[in-house]
């Protein structure tokens, strides 16, 4: 049976936030998802990429964007649940909540809750260079996540436009439609002609005698690769930190990861202090 | 008997009719190429062999139920009185369709788009055809009656998928709340009670779905040959028919372009070209051909 509901009594119902085998399972599970994510992100951005059929450009840059800010999702529903234990990992956030939180975030986070976030504890050595290497983490964590909740805020309106109705005109369609000789108007069309070259598509969305005119700029599809790159390895470290193993002898298991993307700009030295003390695992 | 027809200002049939008929075609485009990109997810869910084949169908499924989720948009705009010309109305839709925890029924009969203008139509344009008004708008008649029953049809199976797959599909959008797990409940045989068990199944996806009452249900996908086959279906209608509202849109753009003409011309003596219509009721019997060829002849100018 392809679909199979069940339906959880009211005693498990009303007691399932005390199931951490469940939780902890939902976020094991973040590195299957993290991985099939990354998977059909690989597989659009080699169609984008391909030399043939430009038609399809646009489309799959937009799949793209829609792949980053789903992806970037998955952190606000962690997020919630950072915030707020009774938020259960399996439930996910919905708009309104993604908004406020996405808001929040883009005008203020701190470095400590940045890390906080990533479940990174502070290191025990009385290091100093372990210590500034340690801070360039958070300021690096709050950085990201300020730019992940920027990217969503910017880009959720084209995203539900291009899910659910993606309707629109062409950039040189208004005129048919308004037929009026406004000086104003035709120096916006000269200036789209002009742009067009460079772009990869423009799109109009009227709405009664207004015209919005939406730019669609040829390396969107590669940066939201980008992003959704940089966002799954947050997930991954939630995912990796949360799940330790405090007494396994591999300390790849035992030890709070640090990502790629989180150790991007440190110093030789910097990581090297942050290796040496011991304390944190390094992915490669 | 000539029948009663107000013909619009140039500006009013720019704005309304032109512009519906320009987002319509535009959002067509765009829902085909959905088509083909879940097309290729299809093909590559059922090339996997290894461990991301659950996740394969689930992208394919999900992305799916978007295209499920457009076609009922798209339906729910041909057959209501929606203004797509206001942004509000777009998004109104948007919340219509896949906001809401039900589907939507949508009925057909006579109000699909500019079916309605056929009833309405001067007997000039029966007279430059040289046919018959009576014998003409009972073939009409029978011809939307059997539009509207074929795109009932349609649309029933596409809202089964849309009402089947909807958590699945939420949970999906909503940063991937979807999880390899297979839950179960036993009873304790010493207190009647019922416990959970879990266990990690990557042959499965499981997403929480809570009620406003605080209850849970627990939704469980196993791709198989129920879901593959679903998924033909949508795919196999969209196939059939995005092409062909295609053509009818685009038919009535071109018209329009020709009406909207002759209304700035200040509409010369004679019938000014009207549009042309398009129907989903094949087979045609050699009568109904005979007539939509000879109206549609009458339509260019």
């Amino acid at each position: 049976m392809t679909i199979r509901r069940l339906s959880l009594p009211a005693h498990i119902s009303s007691s399932l936030h005390g199931f951490a085998y469940i939780e902890n399972h939902a976020i094991g599970a973040w590195e299957d998802v993290a991985v099939s994510i990354q998977e059909l992100c690989a597989a659009l951005v080699q169609q984008l990429e391909a030399p043939a059929d430009t038609a399809d450009k646009p489309y799959m840059t937009r799949e793209l964007i829609a792949m980053a800010v789903e992806t970037i999702e998955m952190v606000g529903s962690a997020l919630m649940r950072y915030r707020n234990p009774e938020h259960r990992q399996f439930h996910f956030a919905t708009n309104e909540e993604l908004t406020s939180i996405f808001t929040r975030l883009a005008q203020n986070v701190s470095a400590e809750e940045g890390l906080g976030f990533v479940r990174l504890p502070h290191p025990r050595v009385d290091d100093p260079e372990t210590k500034a290497a340690f801070d360039q983490l958070g300021a690096r964590a709050q950085l990201l996540l300020g730019e992940l909740a920027r990217y969503w805020l910017a880009a959720i309106h084209g995203f539900r436009w291009f899910r659910h109705y993606p309707a629109c005109l062409a950039w040189d369609e208004p005129p048919l439609v308004d037929t009026s000789d406004n000086p104003q108007l035709r120096t916006v069309r000269t200036t789209i002609k002009e742009q067009l070259p460079h772009l990869l598509e423009i799109i109009v969305h009227p709405d009664g005698r207004t015209f919005e005119y939406e730019p669609l700029e040829p390396t969107a599809g590669r940066i939201a690769a980008e992003i959704t790159r940089v966002t799954i390895q947050i997930l991954y470290m939630i995912s990796a930190n949360q799940l330790l193993e405090p007494k396994s002898t591999d300390a790849s298991y035992r030890l709070p990861k640090i990502f790629p993307v989180l150790v991007q700009g440190l110093s030789a030295e910097h990581r090297e202090a942050l290796q040496r003390s011991g304390e944190y695992f390094l992915v490669s | 008997m000539s029948h009663e027809f107000s013909h619009p200002t140039p500006t009013q049939a720019r704005e309304d009719w032109l512009l519906r008929t320009l987002l319509l075609e535009h959002l067509l485009t765009h829902v085909e190429l959905r088509r083909a990109f879940v097309l290729f997810l299809a093909h590559r869910a059922t090339a996997s062999v290894d461990q991301r084949t659950t996740a394969r169908h689930l992208d394919a499924t999900c992305h799916a139920w978007t295209l499920s989720d457009n076609l009922l948009s798209i339906y729910e705009t041909l057959a209501g009185k929606v203004n797509i010309t206001q942004e509000s109305q777009r998004q109104a839709i948007q919340s219509r369709i896949g906001g809401r925890t039900t589907t939507p029924k949508i009925r057909f009969y006579k109000s699909i788009w500019l079916y309605q203008q056929l009833s309405r139509l001067p007997d000039e344009v029966f007279e430059r055809a040289h046919v018959d008004r009576p014998r003409a708008e009972l073939i009409l008649n029978g011809l939307i009656q059997r539009s509207c029953a074929t795109l009932q049809d349609h649309y029933s199976t596409i809202a089964a998928y849309h009402r089947k797959y909807r958590e699945i599909a939420a949970a999906y959008k909503h940063g991937r709340a979807v999880f390899p797990l297979h839950l179960t409940l036993q009873t304790i045989s010493d207190t009647g009670e019922s416990e959970l068990n879990t266990q990690i199944e990557r042959s499965v996806i499981s997403v929480f779905h809570r009620k406003p009452d605080g209850s849970e249900t627990v939704i469980e996908f196993t791709p198989d040959d129920e879901s593959e086959k679903d998924l033909r279906e949508v795919l196999r209608i969209a196939g059939e028919q995005l092409p062909r509202l295609r053509g009818y849109v685009g038919s009535v753009r071109r018209s329009l372009h020709s009406y909207i003409g002759w209304l700035e011309s200040g509409q010369p003596p004679g019938i000014g070209p009207g549009p042309t219509f398009s129907f989903f009721a094949e087979p045609y019997s050699s009568e109904e051909e005979a007539l939509m060829q000879k109206l549609r002849s009458t339509s260019t100018p």
